[in-house]
């Protein structure tokens, strides 16, 4: 009773939001250091190369595994565009995430032809390629001793919150406008029954294509300021843990919801920290976490998330 | 005499050796309902897939309202005016009953209006009390009548109906053969597979009978029930005739 209740006042309450809200925009001013701040960037980076894995997978249900290639083919491309063009970095940022909506929309293609495991299998296989180009140019990519030197956003860890959040916010609105359009109920209706979806006149791939390349550039935009804010990169942000990590984020928060993909990966960035000194045990216990949430709330820990059975499991 | 709505000459389809469609010719004139009937793996279903576009042609041409669309896609079916259902119910399981009409009108009208004609869509099939559940909360007769609001969302000129009475019972097959009845007096076109003769003698008025792949009848139903060769292809040959 008090649970539902509860759930209720959570799910439709502004005033919680607003609180939740408040909290995040006072970040700077309460944090008692800056190491807390720091956390909090990387929670809004990584909330937004969440948000772009839940909007491809958790609303159009194309499954990707390699969703690092978006995330670190950003960071490469943002910092060797100022290392060696000298382009600012904020431009640089933009740049990169039309470079891998870009990528996005080029690898939508051959994703077409596949779904389900096959899907995950050929998506799996592209940050692969990236970090074979990566070894290989060790001159211009640094090789797994990755690339530093490069200018960062700004020296100021307030200007660099307030930035990501904006980052963050943007995106968030980005997702409810987009869930609550047409093209919201169009890409559910993909991700639900593509034959069906197909019959009913929906150009199923051409909006295939389109969701590949916003998630893409949503995620290149994550990754680039995230290289911009560590000041320095290596191939890591290409591996398999990074497209991984997205993954256990999402599905801890709530795969298809808004919020949940954002609650995934504050909770992945807390754990992250904490878990810093026994980072060996990091992913077996991410992984434990992950099954545990699978197994008895697959619809993700936000409280107001419906049951999986009235989404689609298929 | 009406122009034909829809023209198929000549349609043939084989999946290996296997001719599943065999040079199927006939013509559907605007406002009947056909009725297409044969026994199991006859090709009727095939017949659909290949109007729609959901299967390549290996030959023959279809004609709509005067245009070719024999080389039509799925997703462009809609916009011509053309609608198929599928044989078992299909439904999108995570869009409540309301959303999975509304996604149905995008396709004609570009999204227009499609709040109005949702509503309309569903009162027509009497849904309108589950608006809000999923499909997975919805008996079967109740997803036979969402696949209808569905097609009737789309405002099609061709209705493709495949197998509509699968798994109802005979109360239920009364409400949708009203429903059906309804839909020609708004002036839509229907072709519907029935395995059952039957269900079809209420409201069709041509029948087209398959059997492995080719044309075997047409005509109107009193006439199909009589034929020889519809009786032999359902039942086997008369004793007294084999001999």
């Amino acid at each position: 009773m008090i649970l539902a209740k509860l759930r209720l006042i959570l799910r439709d309450s502004p005033i919680f939001f607003l609180i939740l809200l408040g909290v995040f925009i006072s970040v700077p001013f309460w944090a008692p250091n800056l190491w807390f701040i720091r956390i909090f960037i990387i929670g809004n980076l990584f909330a937004v190369f969440a948000l772009s894995w839940n909007l491809l997978v958790g609303y159009t249900g194309q499954i990707s595994f390699g969703h690092a290639f978006f995330f670190g083919g950003g960071a490469y491309a943002s910092v060797l565009l100022n290392k060696y063009l000298a382009i600012s970095p904020p431009l640089a940022i933009f740049l990169a995430g039309l470079m891998c909506g870009i990528s996005g929309f080029l690898l939508g293609y051959p994703c077409l032809r596949v779904r389900g495991v096959y899907l995950a299998l050929m998506t799996w296989a592209f940050p692969l390629i990236f970090i074979g180009i990566v070894m290989y140019y060790g001159g211009v990519f640094g090789r797994e001793m990755g690339i530093s030197g490069y200018q960062g956003l700004s020296s100021s860890y307030t200007i660099n919150y307030y930035a990501s959040f904006v980052l963050l916010a943007l995106v968030m609105f980005l997702t409810i406008a987009i869930v609550n359009s047409r093209l919201g109920l169009i890409i559910r209706s993909i991700r639900d029954n593509e034959i069906l979806a197909e019959s009913v006149g929906i150009h199923v791939s051409r909006y295939k294509v389109m969701i590949f390349a916003l998630s893409g550039l949503i995620a290149g935009v994550a990754g680039a300021f995230y290289a911009h804010f560590l000041k320095s990169i290596t191939p890591e942000l290409l591996a398999v843990d990074m497209s991984i990590l997205v993954i256990i984020m999402v599905i801890i928060g709530g795969l298809g919801s808004t919020f949940g993909p954002v609650f995934g990966a504050f909770m992945v960035t807390f754990l992250n920290n904490y878990l810093l000194y026994i980072s060996e045990l990091r992913m077996m216990i991410y992984a434990l976490v992950l099954i545990a949430v699978l197994f008895l709330r697959p619809q993700g820990l936000l409280p107001w998330s419906p049951p999986i059975r009235f989404r689609s499991v298929k | 005499m009406t122009m034909a709505l829809l023209e198929v000459k000549d349609l043939s389809k084989r999946f290996g050796g296997l001719v599943a469609v065999d040079k199927v010719s006939f013509e559907v004139k605007s406002g009947e309902i056909i009725g297409l009937i044969g026994p199991n793996g006859a090709g009727k279903t095939t017949v659909f897939n290949l109007l729609t576009g959901f299967l390549s042609k290996d030959q023959g041409q279809v004609i709509f309202q005067g245009n070719d669309i024999t080389k039509i896609k799925p997703y462009q079916t809609v916009s011509m005016g053309i609608f198929r259902t599928f044989q078992l119910t299909a439904s999108f399981p995570g869009m409540t009953v309301f959303e999975n009409v509304k996604v149905a009108t995008f396709g004609k009208t570009g999204g227009l209006d499609s709040d109005r004609k949702t509503k309309e869509s569903i009162e027509l099939v009497g849904l309108q009390e589950c608006e809000t559940l999923f499909p997975g909360q919805l008996p079967h007769g109740y997803l036979k009548r969402l696949d209808l609001a569905r097609a009737l969302a789309t405002s099609p000129e061709l209705l493709l109906l495949d197998e509509p009475f699968s798994g109802l019972s005979v109360s239920e097959i009364k409400g949708l053969t009203n429903v059906i009845k309804n839909l020609q007096a708004r002036g839509i076109t229907l072709v519907v597979i029935e395995h059952v003769l039957r269900e079809l003698m209420g409201f069709a008025n041509r029948v087209i009978v398959l059997n492995f792949g080719k044309k075997l009848a047409e005509g109107h139903p009193e006439a199909i029930v009589r034929d020889e060769k519809v009786i032999e292809a359902y039942l086997g040959k008369r004793w007294d005739n084999a001999a």
